[in-house]
C-alpha cells in the first residue's frame, strides 16, 4: 500500500468517517470546480494546512504521500504547457510560443490532481478501515453483508501476495523463466505466457479460497439475519458535525465567489 | 425472469475481485503515468479497459443485478483505502458510470446475452460516460477536439478489447476449470 491508516489521537483521528468524507466531497467539489492555478494553489495549501495542524501529519509525511503523482505530473505539465491553446504570449522559444493561459491551465491541473490525492490521502492516514466499514453499515445503513465485503476484500490482500510469492517460488523451482536463448519474438511470446499462467494460478487459488471463507462465514452463521448488533458504536460527535456542517457552508460560498468573480 | 438473492459465496466473489482489481490498478498507475508522460490523453488511453474488467467479470460469472454495481462500488473503496486511486471522487465516479453502462446493457437484454458479440460492444459503451468527466477532471478538455475524439476512440477499443473480449475469455478459462460450478457461468445457458 502506498499509505496507510496511521493511528493516532488528533482531533481528526477522532473524527467519525462520514463527516471526513462530507468534508472530502466538499474539497473534491471545490478542486473541480476551480481552474485557475491561483485558486488551485489556495486550496492545496489549505489541505496540506489542515493536515499538518488538525491531523498531526508532518510536510515530510504529506510528501511522501504526494510525491509520485508530483514526479509523474512534471512532464505531463510541460506537455500541456506546449501544447494546450492561448492567446497571450508569455515566451518564444524557437517556434513554439508558450501562452499565460496554457500555464495557467496546466498548472491548475496538476495542482488539481495533488490536492484530490492529497486530500484522500489525509483521510486514508486518520481512518481505521474498520471503521468505515461500520459506518457503511451503521451511519449509511448499507446492508452489512455488503459493507463487510470491503472488509473481507483488504482481508485478501495479504492472501493475495503471500499466494503470489508461492506461485513465483514454485514456477522457479520447475525451472521457469524457462530457455531464454531464442530471439527477442520467442522471449516476448514467452514471457507473456508465463506471466499468464503465473495470473492464473493465483486467480485459481484465490476462488478455491473464496468457496473456503464462504463456507466458513456461513457455518457460522454470517447473512442470517436481515440486521444484526455491533460491539461498537459509530455516533457522528458535535465536532463532527461542525465539520460536515461548515465544509458545506464553505464550498458554497466559495463557489459563489469564484463564479461571481472569475478572474480569481 | 426471477433472481435469487445475493449469497455469501457472491459477496465474497465480488470482494475478491474488487482487491484483485486494487493490486492490478497498483502496478498499472505506474504504467498509466508513463503513457500519460509520453503520449498525453491518448497513449494513457490504450490501457483503459483493463481497469473496467472486474465488476464486468463479477457481472460475468454471477449474472445477478446489481452484481456489476456492488463489485465496482467495493471496488472503489478498496483502492481509496489502499490510496492508489487518483483521489476519492475520480474513483466513485468512475465506479458508478461503469456500473451504469453494465446494468443498463444486462437490463435492456434480460441477462440473456453473454457471448463475444455483446461483452465487446458493452466493453466499447462502458468508457463513453466515464471518458466525459475524465476529459474535465484531468484536463484533456483544453486538447481540441481532434485529440479528444482520437483519445475516446482508442478508449473505446481498449474497452471493447482488454474489457469485454478479455472478461469473456477470463471467465471461460476458470469456468472451464470447474472451480465456478456454484455460480450462474457453471451452468448451461442459450449463448453457453
Amino acid at each position: 500500500m502506498i499509505f496507510q491508516f496511521q493511528p493516532g489521537h488528533t482531533w481528526y483521528h477522532r473524527l467519525d468517517p462520514v463527516s471526513k468524507f462530507v468534508w472530502l466531497a466538499c474539497v473534491s467539489v471545490l478542486c473541480l470546480a476551480f481552474e485557475t492555478a491561483a485558486a488551485q494553489g489556495v486550496l492545496l495549501l489549505s489541505v496540506v494546512l489542515l493536515g499538518r495542524c488538525a491531523a498531526g501529519l508532518t510536510l515530510r509525511a504529506q510528501w511522501r504521500g504526494i510525491r509520485l503523482p508530483f514526479y509523474f505530473g512534471i512532464p505531463y505539465f510541460f506537455l500541456q504547457l506546449l501544447f494546450l491553446p492561448g492567446e497571450t504570449s508569455l515566451l518564444a522559444i524557437g517556434s513554439v510560443i508558450l501562452t499565460v493561459e496554457a500555464l495557467d491551465y496546466a498548472a491548475a491541473v496538476s495542482l488539481r490532481l495533488l490536492t484530490l490525492v492529497l486530500a484522500s490521502l489525509l483521510f486514508i492516514a486518520t481512518t481505521d478501515p474498520r471503521d468505515v466499514v461500520l459506518a457503511l453499515a451503521q451511519q449509511l445503513r448499507i446492508p452489512y453483508r455488503f459493507a463487510f465485503a470491503v472488509s473481507i476484500a483488504l482481508r485478501f490482500l495479504p492472501i493475495l501476495e503471500a499466494e503470489a510469492s508461492l506461485v513465483r517460488s514454485a514456477q522457479r523451482l520447475r525451472g521457469l523463466p524457462a530457455d531464454q536463448s531464442g530471439g527477442f519474438r520467442d522471449r516476448i511470446k514467452m514471457g507473456f505466457a508465463n506471466e499468464r499462467r503465473f495470473a492464473f494460478s493465483i486467480f485459481a487459488g484465490a476462488v478455491r479460497r473464496v468457496q473456503r471463507m464462504a463456507e466458513a462465514m456461513e457455518g457460522r452463521a454470517f447473512g442470517l439475519y436481515r440486521g444484526r448488533t455491533y460491539l461498537r458504536q459509530l455516533r457522528i460527535s458535535r465536532s463532527g458535525a461542525a465539520l460536515s456542517f461548515g465544509s458545506i457552508i464553505f464550498t458554497s460560498l466559495a463557489l459563489i465567489l469564484y463564479f461571481l468573480s472569475p478572474e480569481v | 425472469m426471477k433472481f435469487k438473492a445475493f449469497t455469501t459465496f457472491d459477496i465474497v466473489l465480488m470482494a475478491l475481485l474488487a482487491v484483485a482489481n486494487g493490486v492490478l490498478t497498483y502496478y498499472l498507475a505506474f504504467v498509466n503515468k508513463m503513457l500519460t508522460v509520453l503520449g498525453g490523453p491518448i497513449a494513457t488511453s490504450t490501457i483503459t479497459g483493463v481497469y473496467m474488467i472486474y465488476g464486468l467479470l463479477a457481472m460475468y460469472i454471477i449474472r445477478k443485478p446489481g452484481t456489476a454495481f456492488i463489485t465496482y462500488m467495493i471496488g472503489a473503496i478498496v483502492q481509496i483505502l489502499m490510496g492508489i486511486s487518483y483521489g476519492m471522487p475520480s474513483a466513485f465516479t468512475a465506479a458508478i458510470c461503469y456500473a451504469v453502462v453494465v446494468e443498463g446493457f444486462f437490463a435492456l437484454v434480460r441477462y440473456k446475452r453473454w457471448g463475444y458479440a455483446s461483452m465487446i460492444v458493452l466493453g466499447a459503451l462502458m468508457v463513453p460516460l466515464w471518458f466525459v468527466f475524465a476529459a474535465y477532471m484531468f484536463g484533456y478538455l483544453q486538447w481540441g477536439t481532434a485529440v479528444l475524439a482520437t483519445a475516446l476512440i482508442v478508449r473505446c477499443a481498449s474497452g471493447a478489447i482488454l474489457c469485454g473480449a478479455v472478461t469473456r475469455w477470463i471467465g471461460d478459462a476458470l469456468a472451464r476449470t470447474g472451480l465456478l460450478r456454484g455460480y450462474a457461468i457453471g451452468k448451461p445457458t442459450r449463448e453457453g
